[in-house]
């Protein structure tokens, strides 16, 4: 059993947070974005992306606050009690999922994060055009990625996330990698010392 | 249709908050036109053209905001509208007969979906013109500027045309068309001015 066992996400999901009755809605404003944002970037699904990225980077910044005052946790001594964090804390008091950890590679650096469920992706098909570009290209739930990403630098951890399978293209399930690259040193915000 | 499944609602909202800066900084993106490769965001960043518009900031408030990033916010809210109205008239099963019935509609089904409250009033000139009033308006209680009241309430004015989008949506996915207006005097109460070519 590992340290992180002592927050439980289900309990917390349970008592402590302020759900919303209909994940519809929430599936359907995020669809509304990405078909919108498909629009004004002419399909260039690479633009649709990034931007998807940006604003997941955002979010992410923000809803780290949120964890950590809803979870009171601590810092995580490795990286492999960060996964299981992300996990079973942060992808069940968010989104109520939780996904498994699996993959490592040998140095502990990487791990996959495989989603059984993906509240943002229900009742999604992409459009199969001619040349099946979306399916090449978009990553319909890349937010995830920047939400990852920027809740994890606030917390000191430099990592890359990105997308490897998802059933919206076709894959048999949707995996999420994530590799660190290197502990941030806690500084001293700007005038404040 | 799965309508057990919940997610935090604080993700909602703050995907909905996201929505303004990034669609100021996408307008901005678009003027330029450039090719890139995809490059994963960091923290420094830079979003967009204005200055020292860093992730979790909001500085791209600051630019002047044209009608095309304003269209753009109202229309992400309409997609959603028109599709949350089926979802909603699926679900609640209720009888629509008339343009008031679509208000109430409005008011207690798609604003208690949105926010886990109803509208606190209606009013009606009979003659089409709709007053929506929510005295507590969740999507913008919790903005404050650092540069003081006039300003928070011109930044939240943005804001609002996402939920104005909305209305609109849902009113036309049930065959009445309208135009629709937030009117932000006081924070954090919002009156929604729907103008529709019904006589009632």
């Amino acid at each position: 059993m590992s340290k992180t066992t002592r927050y439980s996400g289900d309990e917390m999901w349970k008592n402590n947070v302020e759900k919303i009755q209909n994940s519809e809605l929430f599936t359907l404003t995020y669809g509304s974005v990405v078909s919108q944002l498909c629009r004004d970037f002419n399909n260039n699904y690479q633009e649709v992306n990034q931007q998807l990225d940006r604003m997941g980077y955002n979010i992410g910044m923000r809803l780290i606050e949120e964890f950590l005052a809803k979870t009171g946790a601590q810092r995580c001594q490795t990286f492999k009690e960060t996964a299981e964090m992300i996990s079973k804390v942060g992808f069940k008091i968010f989104l109520n999922i939780q996904p498994t950890v699996t993959n490592w590679t040998q140095d502990g650096k990487t791990f996959s994060l495989v989603l059984n469920e993906n509240p943002l992706a229900d009742f999604v098909e992409l459009p199969m055009g001619p040349d099946n570009r979306i399916c090449r290209d978009l990553w319909y739930s890349q937010v995830l990625c920047g939400v990852l990403r920027g809740a994890l630098q606030m917390v000191q951890l430099d990592v890359d996330v990105w997308f490897v399978k998802d059933v919206l293209r076709g894959d048999d399930q949707t995996e999420l990698r994530l590799r660190l690259n290197k502990f941030l040193k806690d500084e001293v915000p700007a005038g404040e010392d | 249709m799965d309508l057990s499944r919940e997610v935090n609602s604080s993700l909602f909202h703050l995907l909905v908050m996201e929505l303004v800066p990034s669609t100021i900084r996408m307008d901005d993106m678009l003027k330029q036109r450039q090719e890139r490769e995809f490059e994963p965001t960091r923290i420094d960043t830079q979003l967009s053209s204005s200055k020292k518009d860093l992730p979790g900031s909001i500085q791209a408030l600051e630019a002047d905001v044209t009608d095309d990033v304003l269209i753009r916010i109202e229309s992400y809210g309409y997609t959603l509208g028109l599709k949350l109205a089926e979802v909603l008239a699926f679900q609640k099963q209720t009888k629509l007969l008339d343009v008031l019935d679509v208000m109430k509609f409005v008011c207690r089904e798609v604003w208690f979906c949105l926010y886990g409250k109803q509208m606190d009033n209606l009013r009606t000139n009979h003659r089409g013109t709709f007053v929506l009033i929510d005295g507590n308006y969740k999507l913008i209680e919790n903005m404050t500027s650092s540069k003081g009241t006039p300003d928070t309430l011109k930044k939240s004015q943005y804001y609002l045309w996402f939920p104005c989008g909305i209305i609109r949506g849902v009113l036309m996915s049930f065959g009445v068309e309208a135009l629709v207006h937030a009117e932000l005097s006081q924070l954090p109460s919002v009156t929604f001015n729907i103008q529709t070519t019904i006589n009632n």
